[in-house]
């Protein structure tokens, strides 16, 4: 079972250079993969726990131990996980409620998702999503 | 031209038959690039997959890989071409089969960078000379991450070229590419005012639009739907999207 993280808490998303526009992340960078069940995230306050930091920093070293390369020119969207499933239920024509669980693939890993919209809905929930970004990180 | 700046050799032996050049090109790659070269001769393999054919041009004593494929299904037809070229056992052809998939992979960037040229020359297209710039950008930022140069879809990027094209009075979008490589452009002024597009092939698109409701202000209409690049703006019209998104006029 995973954990779901708590409503205070934070996570980030890396977004890809040709994901960004001005420096600010755009929808497409929170489409999902059809392969893709949720929409990876790190939980920051884990992030902090194991690592005792979690800025910009730390989070692209946690990429890296996944054998993720986040490019320069990339960003990292940060989200409060209350306030992204708020506003996302309360804009979605559906109301729809999003879940952020934590899904580590060791110990020390902050790796966790988004769930509870599928890559059919990847256009309307990543506008929404995209709206949602409390604070904007460079990766480098 | 096209070809002459990008020459993709490959010796290719085998089951392989000439046609009558000036037919093949009237009818297919004339369609969409009719600056096209034209060459003397044109080779298509008798291996094809549906409506994807794979064509090459002879040249002198090798063959240049060029894409004819109208519709454009390359990764479809990658995959069809080596299976049959591995399950017919055609041994003669199964060591050429690594050249082909990268020969196909630099083609397709060709023909990104030679779309984005067009765009880039074409009058009828408002900001095409900024659009280009930022296709190229994006098309770099792409290849930083994707070295196999597999994921800006072509067949997206016409799209996107005469969507452009039939909507000419637009102002300069943001442009960027999603993760099924296809081109996404939106204009946000305000979180109540959102419009975006995403080109998804063959004349469709996807879009979702924001704003706020005509007759009560206050509240915000949000949806999203599939349409064609032909008939996505009047599609629309009915939530003043021209009125946010359209060039402004200069006041006299």
């Amino acid at each position: 079972m995973n954990d779901v993280i708590p409503d205070s808490n934070h996570v980030s998303r890396y977004c890809k250079p040709f994901m960004v526009v001005n420096g600010e992340p755009q929808p497409a960078a929170f489409h999902l993969r059809e392969d893709e069940e949720y929409l990876s995230v790190d939980w920051l306050e884990f992030l902090e726990e194991v690592k005792g930091r979690c800025d910009f920093t730390a989070i692209t070293e946690a990429l890296a131990d996944r054998r993720f390369k986040a490019s320069k020119r990339g960003k990292h969207a940060v989200f409060n996980v209350g306030e992204l499933i708020e506003y996302v239920k309360d804009k979605a024509p559906d109301n729809r409620k999003l879940e952020a669980l934590h899904v580590p693939r060791n110990k020390k890993d902050p790796h966790s998702g988004v769930y509870n919209f599928n890559h059919e809905e990847n256009n309307m929930f990543g506008v929404l999503i995209a709206q949602a970004i409390k604070e904007i990180l460079k990766t480098q | 031209m096209f070809y002459e700046d990008y020459q993709l050799p490959l010796t290719l032996i085998g089951n392989t038959k000439i046609i009558d050049t000036d037919f093949a090109l009237k009818s297919d790659i004339c369609e969409h690039r009719q600056s096209f070269a034209k060459p003397s001769f044109i080779a298509t393999t008798e291996i094809s997959s549906g409506s994807s054919n794979w064509a090459v041009l002879e040249s002198i004593g090798e063959f240049e890989l060029v894409d004819v494929n109208i519709d454009d299904r390359r990764s479809d037809f990658i995959t069809s071409l080596s299976n049959v070229w591995i399950e017919g056992d055609k041994s003669g052809f199964v060591s050429y089969i690594e050249g082909v998939t990268q020969a196909v992979k630099e083609s397709k960037q060709i023909s990104v960078l030679g779309l984005i040229e067009e765009i880039r020359k074409d009058k009828g297209i408002s900001y095409s000379e900024q659009i280009a710039n930022q296709l190229y950008q994006l098309n770099d930022d792409v290849l930083d991450d994707y070295p196999d140069n597999d994921l800006i879809s072509s067949e997206s990027l016409i799209d996107f070229g005469q969507f452009l094209k039939k909507n000419s009075r637009l102002s300069l979008p943001s442009i960027t590419i999603n993760p099924r490589g296809n081109i996404m452009i939106q204009w946000e002024p305000t979180a109540n005012q959102h419009f975006s597009i995403e080109f998804t092939g063959q004349g469709e698109v996807i879009f979702v639009v924001f704003a706020p409701d005509l007759t009560v202000p206050s509240k915000v209409n949000r949806v999203s739907g599939k349409s064609t690049i032909y008939s996505l703006m009047s599609h629309v019209q009915s939530y003043n999207v021209d009125n946010w998104i359209s060039i402004k006029e200069k006041a006299a």
